[in-house]
């Protein structure tokens, strides 16, 4: 990103800043651009108004909720449950031998085991922030599933026939007499997976 | 020795198999982990408490139904809120069906008189601002809507979000940039005098 000029892309930088979701490096980077654009900065005011944290938070849930919850979770999971399984689902039975085994385990369990455990990462483990962009020479805008690629023979550009909520002030659509696509992405004429993101196409008008 | 190094923290995965195998405790942890998360997505995508509670409930029993489908992708929680989500979505259309049928279009949830709605006189302020945001969001696009609650209540990454819908990462900020451009329009345009 070079200071002076605007890239395609960059209402979604700046989205992407407001939303802490870059990395140090091209948050740095994507800063100081802003900066330096007062368009930009007026963007990033508007999408911080309406982030995270800005709103009041929806209702909690009453301490009552979690409880019903469990037993109508419960009550509905009992057919796929393993039939020799659901004696241990009586209260009684099961907050009695609940205890018993943690009593055993933290009588008997030898250090060298707990350790080993201990030192084996869960799921919540903090993850470092990394930039959502990085992996893209050019942006996605959607996936094989969301949009229809077409391609007009002889002097072929491909066409967009996009779903409601693409880009529409990045990407006009307009006819192959009209316009050129100057550089396309790895994917511009062909999706050979249902995983494969069309790019987004820098067009210039064709000369008369 | 500390507890906590005596007893970890269960992953999702190993309180899954527990639950799997019957286990009620592994249940109750789980559902205290992401219970209150799932809450807030539904609740804020159907401004009724009654209803959300149905579609958390709906969520954790298929997401528990239909493990085979989660395995090796994403976390626990993003699969959770995308079916959160999407009972919620479903909820809330069959309800605008039935009122449509028998109340007419126009029925605010907040006023559903079963004393589990939205409260309306606590926090005048705080609700009177949730309430503007509400209604600005009802008025966006389902996807666009469902989007932006993932990612601000479920408090989701866009790569999470991504995984949740099943979209890409582009799709999810052009989703979340133009239902926030709306969201601005509109809230301007109902605190306008």
């Amino acid at each position: 990103m070079t200071p002076d000029a605007r890239p395609p892309t960059w209402k979604l930088l700046v989205l992407a800043y407001v939303d802490g979701e870059l990395d140090a490096a091209k948050r740095r980077e994507v800063e100081a651009w802003i900066a330096a654009h007062p368009e930009a900065s007026e963007l990033a005011r508007e999408l911080r108004s309406t982030g995270k944290g800005v709103f009041p938070p929806a209702p909690q849930p009453q301490p009552d909720d979690l409880t019903r919850s469990g037993e109508i979770i419960l009550a509905r999971l009992q057919p796929i449950l393993p039939q020799r399984n659901r004696r241990w689902l009586r209260p009684a039975f099961l907050s009695g031998t609940v205890a018993s085994v943690a009593a055993l385990l933290y009588f008997a369990c030898p250090p060298d085991h707990v350790c080993e455990i201990a030192t084996r990462p869960t799921e919540s483990a903090p993850q470092t922030p990394v930039d959502p962009l990085a992996e893209y020479d050019d942006l996605p805008i959607a996936s094989a599933g969301e949009v229809r690629v077409s391609a007009i023979r002889g002097d072929a550009v491909p066409i967009f026939v996009a779903c409601d909520d693409l880009l529409p002030d990045l990407l006009e659509l307009a006819t192959a007499e009209e316009m050129q696509i100057r550089r396309t992405g790895r994917s511009a004429l062909s999706m050979p997976g249902p995983d494969d993101a069309p790019m987004i196409f820098q067009i210039q008008t064709r000369a008369k | 020795m500390d507890p906590a190094m005596r007893f970890p923290e269960p992953s999702d995965r190993d309180l899954i198999d527990r639950i799997l195998r019957g286990d009620r405790p592994a249940l109750d942890r789980l559902l205290e982990r992401h219970h209150a998360v799932a809450y807030r997505v539904a609740c804020r995508l159907l401004r009724h408490e009654a209803d959300a509670l149905d579609a958390v409930q709906d969520g954790f029993v298929n997401a528990l139904s239909h493990l085979g489908r989660f395995r090796n992708q994403s976390s626990f929680r993003t699969w959770l809120l995308r079916i959160v989500s999407n009972a919620a979505l479903d909820i809330g259309r069959s309800k605008q069906r039935r009122d449509s049928r028998f109340t007419g279009p126009s029925e605010d949830f907040r006023g559903v008189q079963d004393g589990r709605s939205l409260p309306l006189d606590h926090a005048l302020e705080r609700a009177d601002l949730r309430g503007l945001l509400d209604d600005a969001l009802a008025e966006l696009p389902p996807v666009q809507r469902q989007t932006f609650v993932l990612h601000v209540d479920g408090d989701l990454s866009y790569r999470e979000v991504a995984e949740a819908l099943g979209i890409s990462i582009g799709t999810v900020m052009s989703r979340l940039f133009y239902a926030r451009q709306r969201l601005r329009q509109s809230l301007a345009h109902r605190v306008q005098p």
